[in-house]
């Protein structure tokens, strides 16, 4: 390139003096000459090209929100309780469309046979105790040995997550259930056993290992459930009075798990 | 706050197998490093440190606070990055937004302030170009170095390594070592290793254990020192030597009781090390 | 130049592939004209750094969109004006047309002008600035109608009738 832009130009042109005529020619050649073009860098208002610079890299590294992360801002939770709520294995699509499938399999053999209810009824406690299961143990978080080495608090993360996986689940769970053949009481006789064992087991992993708690507790419910089929009636295992003894089991593992709050902070022993 | 760790008689048993049995130590600030075979104790110790594990018996005091009190736990984690033996990633995280989810559980909640705090432990591992790539698409080395940024966040004045060079190659290991003796300052740092180099090379002090007990503290040069007439060389192998091998020049090393007029050989930490292992009943080699 | 540092053409590949190093290379190199460029477009300094912050971003977003052939700096200017273009659609408008002072040329530059460009550069300084900025945003930035109506606010129609207004009276000082 013969002729390039002096640095009279240059100072008008930056300075916004310069006439039409002579600016249409710089600007065509700054398109084709990278010399010139370093020599504008100083001349420009440096201070805002690194404001704008910043901006920039916020919006290039601002990590990418998953569906259910912006679901959870719009319901006003704050961004970094989001992120941590969305990394939950037991928030994602994925289990989401898994719980779906089970209920719509359980629905199906509901209106398949007369005795379809019941198994729509013992499995749906299982859902919500797989979740809060998976949302709370090592198995399925990564950072969870860095996690435990951090300040943030564990168990209102637990609690937080545990709820979070509790709710989804029951709604997932209460709207597969208004498709059920005969929609009466029983329709929503999942609920208290659901609560009952998810709190059992969380009060549970505070003396044993989450294996043990979640899955005994998973085993006594379904050893319950075919006890009850087998002594003839598999609605005993949903009857009123068993509805109590699971709304009083629940109620005091709320207060048990309250009590041993303290155990949280470290190591649940495995 | 002192800028200390002290650890009085702590022990440690799971069911059956005792972890730790009665360790005693102090760490300054400066590179300790923690050498063992498996199976010695070294992540429990680094568990316990990292208050991630609370001991059965035992006084621990990091920073001069007490972790077994919940806050003054609380206060020391805010001091404190822990490197984990096998860091686990969030599959389809990016490195910048691992490190990002880590800084939130680390309470750094204003967004922005987080981003530029990210971004730093990134460029101080020598990541911030690659940052916006996957981690599994990250090669082992990088991923160390990105599980060492996350222990990085908040500026800590104590540093848990676990392990943070196995399974490392030696160029890998090497900048790694790098990485951490230019990342060292002030700040206490406990790496857990079971290479002998990577001690010889950075550490300002040792602690061997085994077993769950201690067996030696102090500097590399005093753990050589130890055994300083017990290393000789010879052209076949002597019977009475606690372990001996062949060298690249053809002769034999030996370490154990020296036979009198042997030919002694200048004693390096890894010999010393090997020597304090054999006074025991030897565990499976490192 | 330095020998050994990358040409645009090597940090729009890297950018590709992630490298936000290299968006920060061609940041470096490439803003600072951008906003010189912008601002002789538009008065109001927050919508230029929006456009240019847009500019960038876009490139990290698509830096596949360039096809290669032409100059870089040619590629960002026609996203870069086209950003402008949208933020100032976003909002309410306050100045469009850039006010500054009409220097007139002196007449050692009347002269090199008439040299350059066969006195169109004279005859472009007497039209009006109205007409003057539908010939940049046409002629110069390569915008079509519609987009030029965008920047400078005016309805399309103003602009057709601006250009043939302008290239009528260009035409009879060379007539």
């Amino acid at each position: 390139m013969s002729w390039h832009v002096d640095d009279a130009l240059l100072e008008r042109y930056a300075a916004g003096t310069l006439d039409d005529a002579w600016a249409f020619s710089l600007e065509a050649h700054l398109l084709a000459c990278e010399e010139c073009r370093a020599r504008t860098v100083p001349r420009a208002d440096l201070a805002r090209v690194e404001t704008v610079w910043a901006d920039v890299q916020e919006l290039v590294d601002a990590p990418r929100r998953t569906p259910v992360e912006r679901a959870l801002i719009l319901l006003g939770v704050r961004d970094h309780m989001a992120r941590l709520l969305a990394a939950t294995p037991s928030l994602t699509p994925p289990w989401f469309a898994a719980v779906a499938l089970c209920l719509a399999f359980a629905v199906v053999a509901a209106h398949g046979s007369d005795r379809g209810v019941a198994g729509f009824l013992a499995v749906a406690p299982l859902l919500p105790l797989a979740g809060v299961a998976a949302a709370y143990g090592p198995w399925l978080d990564p950072t969870y040995e860095i996690g435990l080495a951090a300040p943030m608090r564990t168990f209102s993360l637990l609690l937080l997550r545990s709820s979070a996986v509790l709710l989804t689940t029951t709604v997932l769970t209460g709207v597969a259930a208004l498709a059920l053949p005969n929609v009466d009481w029983r329709a929503a006789a999942w609920l208290t056993p659901a609560l009952g064992l998810v709190l059992v087991s969380v009060a549970l992993t505070t003396w044993i290992s989450a294996e043990m708690a979640f899955g005994g507790v998973a085993s006594c419910w379904i050893g319950g459930v075919i006890v009850a089929r087998e002594a003839g009636d598999i609605y005993v295992a949903f009857d009123a009075p068993v509805q109590v003894a699971f709304a009083t089991v629940a109620a005091v593992a709320a207060i048990v798990l309250t009590w041993r709050l303290h155990t949280f902070q470290t190591e649940r022993e495995a | 706050m002192t800028e200390t760790i002290d650890i009085a008689g702590v022990e440690k048993r799971f069911g059956r197998t005792t972890a730790l049995a009665g360790v005693t130590f102090g760490l300054r600030p400066g590179i300790t490093g923690l050498l063992g075979p498996n199976g010695a104790g070294k992540t429990t110790l680094m568990r316990m440190l990292a208050t991630v594990l609370a001991p059965d018996t035992g006084r621990v005091r990091i920073l001069g606070l007490d972790p077994s009190v919940a806050a003054e736990r609380l206060a020391i984690r805010r001091r404190l990055g822990y490197m984990p033996q096998e860091p686990g990633f969030h599959r389809n995280f990016t490195a910048f937004e691992f490190v990002d989810y880590v800084a939130i559980l680390k309470e750094h909640v204003d967004r922005r302030a987080r981003h530029a705090e990210a971004r730093r432990v990134l460029e101080l591992v020598a990541l911030g170009d690659v940052s916006q790539r996957k981690v599994k698409a990250l090669s082992s080395g990088m991923r160390r170095r990105l599980a060492l940024a996350q222990a990085l966040l908040g500026d800590p004045r104590v540093l848990v390594l676990d392990e943070p060079t196995a399974g490392l190659d030696p160029e890998q290991r090497l900048r790694f070592r790098e990485l951490v003796s230019d990342l060292a300052h002030d700040r206490i740092v406990l790496l857990s290793t079971h290479q002998t180099e990577d001690v010889a090379a950075l550490c300002r002090s040792v602690l061997v254990l085994n077993n769950g007990s201690t067996l030696f503290e102090g500097t590399p040069r005093e753990l050589a020192e130890l055994a300083r007439g017990h290393v000789w060389l010879a052209d076949d192998r002597a019977a009475g030597a606690h372990l001996s091998w062949r060298t690249g020049e053809g002769r034999h090393r030996h370490v154990g009781d020296a036979p009198a007029g042997a030919d002694l050989a200048s004693p390096t930490l890894e010999d010393g090390y090997l020597l304090l292992l054999g006074e025991r009943p030897l565990k499976e080699a490192a | 130049m330095q020998t050994g540092s990358r040409t645009d053409g090597n940090l729009l590949d890297a950018i590709a592939g992630g490298d936000t190093a290299a968006l920060r290379e061609l940041y470096a190199r490439h803003a600072p004209w951008l906003q010189l460029r912008l601002q002789r477009r538009c008065a109001d300094r927050d919508a230029v750094d929006d456009a240019l912050q847009d500019t960038f971003v876009a490139v990290w977003r698509k830096p596949a969109r360039y096809d290669g052939t032409g100059e870089v700096a040619a590629w960002l200017w026609g996203i870069a004006i086209r950003r402008l273009i949208d933020v100032l659609r976003r909002r309410p408008r306050m100045l469009t047309l850039l006010e500054r002072e009409e220097a007139e040329p002196s007449a050692e530059e009347q002269v090199l002008l008439g040299i350059e460009h066969g006195d169109l550069a004279g005859a472009l300084n007497r039209l009006s600035p109205e007409l003057r900025a539908v010939v940049q945003a046409t002629v110069l930035d390569g915008l079509t109608t519609a987009e030029a109506a965008g920047l400078l606010g005016i309805p399309s129609g103003t602009v057709k009738t601006r250009m043939m207004r302008a290239r009528a009276q260009l035409r009879e000082e060379f007539a």
